[in-house]
């Protein structure tokens, strides 16, 4: 067929395409292969935050209460802080203020009411923020604490008892957002049964208000009563405030989600007597008990166990305190086999007063913000270091402290007291510590007012300052 | 349910993840990917309509676009936690996703956002900004920068803003106050600003916006260059028709 000798070079090409063909299609493949690989994206640009917000549901009381927002700027730039203050109506206009590069403001704000709340928006530069609370009105007492950097939507808040009379512990829950939130609370005790109420299942807190319960309105006469916080929609920051009625008042910040398993709880300057305050959220339907684990860090010499925590465990949906006693500066390290499981150390001052801190894990960089409420003061300053290496220490006041510095080494596993010399220059300013070798957990633990500067007692743990803020 | 919760013009930035596929309707198409490492998006906007074939002839590129993509760069780098405030000016009312197409870290980044509350909704995760702007408003408080400055942006207080009404190429209303008007459209040297017998050259507002100072009374926004485009249409127009005509069958009429 055809011509002659096209059919010959047809044969001829023949093979030669019969080899090409595949080798094409195999190229082919391979190259398409090669493009299916999901390509890799750049990473993201560094980029300094810029804005961000504290939350701090500090409480306040019917009348003559002092609450101070404490807002320390550890940055190079100056820092543009827009406050809010809540309640449970309609909340009014927020104030700003200018916190210069390297200083510390204290910024008074609305007390009155139980669930008083406020939320600190800064911009430019990181600041950290906590709240100072004076009682007053026939109340007594100061309690300090570091505001929440985050809001969620479960929240573990440990401290709380109403087995005794005059005393009343309290949740604050604070919605400081455009969307209405709608949680429940349910109260943990020494019995098996966690309590949920009624009055206290699917609230409803409207944008931008805070509500405040009295947990012994719903469950009295337990020693321990611990408050689990779910959220159903929105998002919420709570805390406990317990008002004693011989004087006194505590806060401790709830924890937003899971606490980490191993936690520190630095005190010291105290009459001798802790509590550790233990909650365990786990599923009630779950047999299986929390087993818990706790040593004391003390100034010298080795960690003491802490005796009541020896072979102690916890079924689920349950809470339950721990009492020990302790001299000095001391630290509880405290270690939960189970998740779901928080704590609070509760402590008292020599005179009246009593203190509750909320356990940290350790970091390098800290601001410690002051828990003397005004003159005359015993300020106080411990360091706990449950690391295995000497942390070397500078410690620093941010203005309109002094330039003072000092340099100081905690040894592994002891917690030491910053140097009385050191802190009675400038007991009402925010300190910076910065580690250059190891990591550390601070805390204030401060006495002031009365006489001799020892009416009232407050611990608040530092806030770690996180990196690439600054 | 969009619908049904925001009234007046607004946009809707779609989020998901980077492989190009289309956005549940009415998303469309996405735009283009922002990247930002493992927390990659890709992203659309559009109006509370979606894609209509007006948009498919606008051009996708340009100042905003730019400061829009710098925006969410800001947010999936854990930059900010005024992302509501940083969308307003676009008038971004919602973000939105399909439920499952973010990668990994995107919906906490946006849940930390403290002006962007999420909604309950089946198969889509929505995020409402609280912190929108309308898409053509007038403001007596509006920190209305000429440059792209989130940081001022960021920290603008509660904006007390009226919206103008129209759309396309035409706005009115009235100031009540000395004030910024503004038009989150791109900026163009075509359009013009009429205020109080006064006929206003605007300045690129947020760096990429149509803006400027107005004082109190009626505020008049209008492109100016619309016959421009007309033209080229009508013109266009005019080439098809030659071009018919010219390529038309033998006896075919």
């Amino acid at each position: 067929m055809g011509h002659a000798e096209a059919g010959v070079g047809v044969r001829k090409l023949q093979p030669l395409v019969a080899l090409l063909v595949p080798v094409v299609l195999i190229a082919g493949a391979a190259y398409a292969d090669r493009d299916d690989t999901p390509r890799t994206f750049d990473a993201a640009t560094e980029v300094r935050a810029t804005s961000g917000a504290w939350f701090c549901p500090h409480g306040g009381g019917p009348e003559g209460w002092e609450v101070q927002l404490q807002v320390a700027n550890p940055g190079e730039r100056s820092a543009t802080v827009r406050v809010l203050t809540l309640n449970g109506e309609k909340a009014g206009e927020p104030e700003s203020f200018e916190v210069p590069a390297g200083g510390f403001l204290r910024i008074p704000v609305e007390s009155r009411g139980r669930e008083r709340s406020s939320m600190v928006e800064w911009f430019g530069q990181w600041v950290a923020v906590g709240w100072l609370a004076h009682a007053g009105g026939g109340e007594g007492g100061v309690a300090a604490e570091p505001c929440a950097p985050a809001a969620g939507g479960r929240w573990f808040l440990p401290d709380g008892a109403t087995d005794v009379k005059g005393d009343h512990d309290y949740v604050v829950v604070m919605n400081p957002f455009a969307r209405e939130a709608v949680f429940s609370i349910t109260l943990l005790s020494e019995r098996r049964e966690p309590v949920q109420q009624g009055s206290l299942t699917d609230v409803a807190l409207r944008p931008f208000r805070s509500v405040a319960f009295d947990v012994g309105d719903v469950l009295l006469g337990e020693p321990t009563v611990s408050a689990l916080v779910d959220v159903s929609v929105g998002r919420v920051a709570a805390a406990t405030l317990g008002v004693s009625g011989t004087g006194g008042i505590r806060s401790a910040l709830g924890y937003l989600g899971r606490p980490a398993g191993t936690l520190t709880f630095p005190g010291g300057a105290d009459a001798g007597q802790t509590r550790l305050v233990v909650m365990s959220a786990g599923d009630p339907n779950d047999r299986e008990r929390v087993s818990l684990e706790g040593e004391v860090l003390v100034e010298e010499g080795p960690p003491q166990v802490f005796a009541g925590l020896a072979d102690a465990s916890m079924p689920p949906s349950s809470a339950r305190t721990f009492p020990t006693t302790t001299t000095g500066p001391t630290s509880v390290r405290f270690t939960a086999s189970g998740e779901d499981v928080a704590a609070v150390r509760r402590t008292f001052g020599v005179v009246s007063d009593q203190a509750a801190v909320t356990g940290g894990e350790p970091a390098a960089s800290w601001i410690v913000l002051p828990a003397v409420a005004g003159e005359p003061s015993n300020p106080g300053l411990v360091l706990t270091n449950p690391g295995t290496e000497p942390a070397v220490l500078t410690l620093s006041y941010l203005s309109p402290g002094p330039a003072d510095q000092i340099e100081l080494t905690v040894p592994p596993g002891a917690t030491v007291e910053a140097p009385e010399g050191f802190l009675r220059v400038a007991p009402e300013a925010g300190v910076w510590v910065r580690a250059t070798s190891g990591t550390i957990i601070p805390a204030a633990a401060s006495y002031s007012l009365g006489h001799d500067g020892f009416a009232t007692y407050a611990v608040a743990l530092g806030i770690a300052v996180p990196e690439g803020v600054l | 349910m969009i619908a049904s919760t925001a009234q007046g013009p607004f946009r809707i930035l779609w989020l998901g993840e980077p492989d190009g596929d289309r956005f549940p309707a009415p998303g469309g198409d996405p735009i283009s990917l922002a990247e930002a490492g493992d927390r990659t998006v890709r992203f659309g906007l559009t109006d509370r309509d979606g894609v209509s074939a007006l948009d498919e002839g606008r051009a996708r590129s340009g100042s905003g676009y730019d400061e829009l993509y710098a925006v969410l760069e800001r947010l999936l780098a854990g930059g900010t936690r005024h992302a509501g405030a940083l969308l307003g000016p676009f008038g971004v009312r919602f973000v939105i996703a399909e439920d499952g197409d973010l990668p990994p870290g995107v919906v906490e980044r946006l849940t930390e956002q403290l002006d962007l509350d999420r909604l309950p909704a089946g198969g889509l995760t929505i995020f409402r900004n609280a912190a929108v702007l309308p898409t053509a408003f007038v403001s007596a408080n509006a920190p209305v920068p000429d440059h792209a400055d989130p940081a001022a942006v960021e920290a603008s207080p509660v904006v007390i803003a009226s919206p103008l009404d129209g759309g396309g190429e035409t706005y009115s209303g009235t100031a009540d106050a000395q004030g910024t008007v503004v038009v989150a459209q791109q900026f163009d040297a075509g359009w013009r600003v009429e205020n109080g017998g006064e006929v206003l050259a605007p300045f690129a507002g947020y760096g990429w916006a149509i803006a400027a100072p107005v004082q109190a009374g009626s505020v008049d926004v209008h492109f100016t260059d619309q016959w421009l485009r007309t033209v080229e249409l009508y013109l266009l127009a005019l080439l098809w028709i030659v071009a018919l005509w010219v390529t038309r069958k033998p006896g075919s009429a």
